[in-house]
């Protein structure tokens, strides 16, 4: 025994063992949950090995792997990882396993130390760096926690890593540590931190994140203890395909609802004009649709556009468009990931019926210098990061702007010449650690559009946010967050259609918001995090004003609104056994709208109008107008019936104090914000979901499904005419009501090899009602309709297609159910002219909408010391040219009435950007 | 709005090289049948009509009168005018209203029952008092761009003027009617009769027109967001020269009718429907109901309005000689002569179709040349020889 282990020993130290024999050629080899002597079996039958084992080991086993054209040392490292075995290659062709336990606990320990295999390949020493490595044969890091001499070996204790990424020091979210033999581990919070709770002893663990190599180490604890584990990005051999169980990018399926995605595994995506935009991204998968083509904001789950709430760091944005809604606000290179919570909503997010967009910035690199940045048709980019501080302090700055003016004024038309269409963004980020225990972050963020039809409209608007967060760790198990956020919204629109009723409308919206959370590790399976935040409102609606010299425009002061909304939050979950893990939250928020105010009262057996008024109740400043408490009861079940299948649950209760008036078919740059008052309540969602997920990884597939339903009460709605410019007290132009919505979701993702990407379906339905006692108060006479964004079908696929790494070939396809219209239904004529008699609200569809398009990446040469990378993408948006209707109109005719479509893009545009970054293909 | 969608699109459409505008046909409407009522009671003269028809299928635009209809309008003090369906035009109710009771401060509504028993009635529209027209003029713009189009159109826009105070109303809407003159390419010169014949003096008996439209446009304003009851150069409609509207003399009819609140909602309403639809930031279209409802069936929808107004009326003018050398006559909309292969067409005419006119030849050229028909009598392009009253020089 101890000659092999010594064997062994030297194997392991010195490599050389692997070298160019046979365990170098590939097969490929396909098993889900086979028994390991089946494996054994097919194995020496393809490759002429023989094993060497003991009989009775091979029953308990099973073997999952799935492989095509790798070489046989992979694949047997793949095949055994989940097992308790490791293997020993004898020359000639002898395989004999070995317990993996059985030779580790004799390693001599040393801290620290790195015990590596060598790859002697055919590359000698100096090539080896010159391209960039593939994957690199496991390395098994070593790591001592704690003091020998402390060691008490009854009792569990807590171990604390901290996961970063070696490249820029960045704490890695999301990583796990998995112990095979305890079938346990943990996974890092926002902190890249994670605390387990061991008996001590030596294990062997798997460090996974999304994007990086896999860490083999082996974990000598002997106390209670911290330790830093460093991972590298991970560059894909052309050939390589993963394997094992665990998925290492999987979009759906930890909570109900809950969509994540790291902006690198959709950067090859095509777009319009080349603009990466995480909200489009954000379209393909299910659930989440847009009334049409370039509008701006986004339905979640039946959800009106105002449901939603974005948040950029911990910045709420109020208005998510740049360019008429045809890209987003978001500049996706300050972008690292994005989740989409629009199932179960964790207790600590509230304020929004329908989704919660969580954008999470990128910090900066903490080693050196680095810039990247792009030119597309439409816009150009660049960012820079780097060290303020060295290992303490980093930056990253951004900036993005259009130049579309430049094409407009170089077309023959004064129309056009005298237009202009704007916008840019900037963001900062800055973050301190001063240790282990306390950091410091600083987000800023500026938005801007402009644009101006022929002088005769005129809008402009921006967002601008600051966010400063201070995280403070107390122990190991207790964490805490307080954070300062600002955020402002504001526009100006400006009217000269008719010089005499031209107008100027000055509109504000500020967000002052201050939040303290706990997060508290009660034990292995028990974590409560809690905590409080408080947002004042200050809008100011603003004042129609007369513009230019001839306007005749007569003052209407819309009036200002002031409001503290204060929220407590408790989230708990619990594993109650290993399989059954339960969550609850609890959510209770006070909305209090605060004075000066004039309230009218209204006679309430007529309609409420101006001539219905009977008298007004002042309030005085800082004197509480309403009140309004919401609570809401978060709930989730997660129940994995195996290692491969899980079902889950929750019901999600939300509520929402601001809403956005708008009358028009997509959220325009004049539309406003406003607060629950005198009159508008609260409203409130309710939402029952379930979801079935499975992992198929002989296929490497992961395939999810999702119901969901979902009732929203106090839904504001505007009646037919309404103009919120005109007349300033919104309960006479709008009505609250009930919205429904149902559906079930799909999606089969392939996160790995050649091929990968994700085709979703999303059967959906989503209705309005908008009943009350009087007949003024009802909108379609109370009857039941579909909202603008009912669109039942809708199916996307994105499909990505890895020639090698230098060239990528995207594609997405969208299809879906046209989105509800209402047309005119006959004709009649009046005063010699011909009018359409119009159907009842959203009766009918606009055709279905197709659109395919592709996209080309052309990545530059894979040499290891280079200054400067860049990449060549081409895209061809709207691949089939269909004229896919963006609105439908009428427009009366002499004799009839005649129906125009208008496609905003009905033929293929062909764009061509041009990305750079410092350094090398792997630079990031 | 119509012209900033427009404006929208094209910004598009340059900035994406894509956009285009498609004609939409819808299928499969499911239409109904409802009752309109089509009345404006004026203080014009005495003579009042009300029309009173069905709504007609999309794809099949025909005009279907309501027949033997009982009409009936009342005013305040319950005094009942009744109207009589004229015998030659279906649907077409006339009645006489004392010109003593069409004074401001008068209301009146419609009563009527169908021969299938329906019975209707309208709410009491006051009659308002309308302020004379200040003023209409028009400006020449020679850069004008609609629809996805770089070639600019060139044209005259006209205006009006309100001008008046708070003892009149603050809803307007006004309704134009155009009358232009316009002439035919050539005389009359030689044309088949049986044989070829050629005068020695050219005829201008058809050479030039006078051609009366309304438009089609529904213009409202309110003055109620305006610190005065003064709305100064209110957009009417934009005439191009591409047609022969602005050759010679073109004169335009305003007539102003002051709105109650509840019609010019009403108006508003079409108009939003009819001219707004389509652009990104409009409103959606929606059901517009008039003051009209049905007594006996309660959730019947009626269409139209019963409208009472006082109008007061403007007509200008504009002749070539006030646009000359300002608008841009880029159009040359002349008829083009050539010359058949063969003649039998004429020669072999049926009698029914003579006098069958040939053209004039171009010059420096002989012989027999020809052109239809509409180019050498201007009748055919729906105008009258007569000269409009207003006519005088």
């Amino acid at each position: 025994m101890q000659r092999i282990i010594l064997f062994i020993l030297s194997s392991i130290l010195f490599g050389g063992l692997y070298a160019q024999n046979i365990v170098n050629d590939t097969i490929s080899v396909h098993f889900l949950n086979s028994s390991m002597s089946e494996f054994v079996e097919n194995f020496e039958h393809k490759t002429g090995l023989k094993f060497i084992y003991k009989e009775d080991w091979l029953k308990t086993t099973s073997i999952t792997v799935n492989v095509d054209n790798v070489p046989i040392n992979e694949v047997l490292e793949k095949a055994l990882f989940r097992t308790p075995y490791t293997y020993i290659f004898v020359e000639p062709n002898f395989i004999i396993l070995v317990f993996k336990e059985s030779f580790v606990n004799k390693i001599p320990f040393y801290d620290g130390i790195e015990i590596s295999y060598e790859q002697a390949e055919g590359l000698g020493q100096q090539d080896k760096n010159k391209y960039l490595k593939g994957r690199q044969p496991d390395e098994k890091i070593v790591i001592n926690i704690g003091n020998g001499v402390k060691v008490v070996n009854s009792n569990k204790v807590n171990i604390q890593a901290k996961i970063i990424d070696i490249e820029n020091n960045d704490p890695l979210i999301g990583a796990t540590l998995f112990i095979e033999k305890l079938k346990t581990g943990a996974a890092t919070g926002v902190d890249g931190n994670l605390t387990l709770s061991l008996y001590p002893g030596i294990y062997s663990a798997e460090v996974s994140s999304i994007g990086m190599a896999t860490v083999k180490c082996l974990l000598n604890i002997k106390s209670s203890g911290a330790f830093k584990i460093e991972m590298v990005k991970e560059v894909r051999s052309i050939d390589e395909v993963t394997v094992n169980a665990e998925q290492k990018y999987k979009i759906r399926g930890s909570e109900v609802g809950l969509d994540k995605i790291a902006i690198k595994s959709v950067k090859e995506l095509p777009s319009l004009m080349g603009e990466k935009d995480i909200i489009k991204i954000s379209q393909m998968l299910p659930g989440v649709v847009s009334v049409s083509e370039g509008s701006s904001g986004i339905n979640v789950r039946g959800g009106s556009a105002d449901q939603n709430m974005f948040y950029i760091g911990n910045i709420p944005l109020y208005n998510t468009s740049h360019l008429f809604g045809f890209f987003s606000a978001i500049n996706s290179t300050v972008v690292k990931n994005f989740s989409i919570y629009k199932g179960h909503v964790p207790a600590k997010f509230g304020g929004r019926l329908s989704s919660i967009f969580d954008v999470e910035t990128r910090t900066g690199n903490k080693n050196k210098f680095f810039a990247q940045g792009g030119i597309s048709p439409i816009s150009a980019n660049i960012s820079a990061e780097g060290p303020i501080v060295k290992d303490k302090g980093t930056y990253v700055v951004s900036a993005r702007s259009s130049y579309s003016d430049w094409i407009l004024q170089r077309l023959p038309n004064d129309d056009l010449r005298n237009s202009s269409v704007f916008f840019y963004d900037l963001s900062g980020n800055i973050n301190y650690e001063f240790d282990e225990n306390n950091s410091l972050s600083l987000f800023n963020y500026y938005s801007s559009d402009f644009f101006n039809l022929n002088k005769l409209n005129e809008y402009y608007y921006s967002n601008l946010g600051s966010g400063l967060n201070y995280f403070h760790r107390f122990t190991s198990r207790l964490k805490s967050n307080v954070s300062l956020v600002y955020a402002r919204y504001n526009f100006n629109s400006k009217d000269m259609n008719n010089a005499t009723e031209a107008y100027s409308h000055n509109y504000s919206l500020q967000h002052t918001e201050a939040k303290a959370s706990l997060a508290w590790l009660l034990s292995d399976k028990h974590s409560l995090s809690f905590g409080i935040n408080s947002i004042l409102y200050n809008i100011n609606r603003g004042i129609i004003e007369p513009y230019g010299i001839n306007s005749k425009r007569s003052l209407n002061n819309l009036g200002k609104e002031n409001a503290i909304e204060s929220a407590m939050f408790v989230d708990d979950s619990y594993e109650i056994t290993k399989n059954l893990k339960v969550y609850g939250g609890v959510r209770f928020s006070v909305f209090n709208n605060i004075g000066p105010s004039d309230v009218y009262l209204y006679d309430e057996n007529l309609p409420r109008e101006y001539n219905a008024i009977t008298d007004t109740l002042s309030f005085e400043n800082g004197k509480s107008v309403v009140r309004y408490s919401n609570p809401e009861l978060r709930l989730a079940f997660d129940y994995e019936l195996s290692s491969f299948n899980s079902i889950k649950f929750s019901y999600n209760e939300m509520s929402q104090n601001l809403f956005l008036l708008s009358n028009t078919y997509s959220v325009a740059p004049t539309d406003q914000w406003k607060l629950s008052d005198y009159y508008i309540e609260p409203a409130r969602s309710r939402q029952i979901s379930g979801g079935y997920y499975q992992n198929i990884i002989s296929m490497g597939l992961s395939v999810s499904s999702e119901l969901y339903y979902k009732t929203s009460g106090n839904v504001l709605e505007f009646k037919d005419g309404a103009n919120f410019i005109n007349t300033k007290d919104v309960e006479i132009m709008t009505l609250q009501g009930d919205q429904e919505a149902y559906g079930a979701e799909f999606m089969v993702a392939k996160d790995e090899g050649k091929l990968n990407g994700w085709i979703s379906y999303a059967y959906s339905r989503s209705f309005m009602k908008f009943k009350g006692e009087q007949p003024w108060e009802e909108i379609n006479d109370g009857i039941v309709y579909p909202s603008n964004f009912d669109k039942p079908h809708v199916l996307n696929v994105v499909a990505n297609y890895k020639f090698n790494r230098r060239i990528i070939l995207s594609s997405n396809l969208l299809y879906s159910t046209g989105r509800p219209i209402t047309l005119p239904q006959s004709i009649y004529f009046m005063n010699g002219s011909s009018y359409a008699d119009y159907s009842d609200r959203n009766e009918y569809r606009i055709p279905d909408y197709f659109r395919m398009d592709l996209s080309l990446t052309i990545e530059g040469n894979l040499k290891a010391n280079k200054k400067l990378h860049s990449s060549w993408s081409f895209n061809v948006y709207n691949l089939t040219g269909r004229k896919n209707p963006y609105t439908v109109y009428f427009v009366s005719q002499n004799y009839g009435l005649q129906g125009y479509q208008y496609s905003v893009i009905g033929v293929p545009v062909i764009t061509v950007s041009w990305n750079f970054k410092l350094g090398n293909y792997a630079a990031d | 709005m119509q012209r900033i969608r427009i404006i929208f699109y094209i910004v598009l459409l340059s900035i994406f090289h894509g956009s285009c505008i498609d004609e939409y046909h819808a299928a499969n409407l499911n239409s109904t049948k409802k009752i309109v009522v089509d009345a404006q009671i004026t203080d014009e003269s005495e003579n009042q009509t009300i029309k009173i028809s069905y709504s007609t299928a999309i794809h099949n635009v025909v005009w279907k009168p309501v027949l033997d209809a009982n009409v009936e309008v009342l005013n305040r003090d319950g005094q009942i005018y009744i109207f009589e369906e004229l015998n030659n035009v279906q649907g077409v109710y006339n009645g006489k209203i004392a010109e003593a009771d069409l004074i401001p401060g008068n209301a009146f509504k419609i009563r009527f029952s169908t021969t299938e028993g329906a019975m209707y009635e309208s709410g009491f529209e006051e009659m308002l008092a309308c302020p004379a027209i200040d003023s209409v003029y028009y400006e020449i713009d020679n850069d004008r761009y609609f629809g996805n189009s770089f070639e600019p159109e060139r044209g005259v826009e006209f205006f009006i003027d309100l001008k008046t105070d708070d003892n009149y109303s603050s809803q307007y809407r006004w309704q134009l009617k155009e009358t232009y003159e316009y002439r035919s390419t050539w005389p009359i010169q030689t044309y088949w009769d049986g044989r070829f014949i050629t005068l020695p003096t050219p005829d201008y008996t058809y050479y030039a027109c006078y051609r009366t439209l309304p438009i089609n446009q529904i213009f409202s304003a309110t003055t109620s967001n305006l610190d005065q009851n003064v709305y100064l150069k209110y957009p009417l409609h934009f005439v191009n020269n591409r047609t022969q509207r602005l050759f010679y003399r073109y004169s335009l009819l305003v007539k102003q009718y002051s709105l109650t609140e509840q019609s010019f909602n009403y108006w508003e309403k079409l108009k939003g429907n009819n001219q707004n639809s389509g652009g990104l930031y409009d409103s959606q279209p929606q059901k517009v109901m008039g003051n009209v409802v049905c007594i006996t069936n309660p959730n019947e929808e009626v269409l139209g309005y019963f409208g009472v107004s006082s109008v007061s009326s403007h007509r200008i003018f504009v002749t070539r000689n006030d646009l000359h050398q300002k608008l841009i006559y880029d159009q040359n909309l002349d008829c083009v002569q050539w010359q058949p292969t063969r003649w039998d067409f004429v020669t072999n005419s049926s009698e029914e179709t003579w006098p069958v006119y040939l053209a004039p030849p171009p010059e420096d050229k002989v012989g027999l040349w020809y052109a239809p028909k509409w180019c050498i009598d201007c009748r055919l392009e729906g105008g009258t020889l007569e000269i409009p009253e207003f006519w005088s020089k």
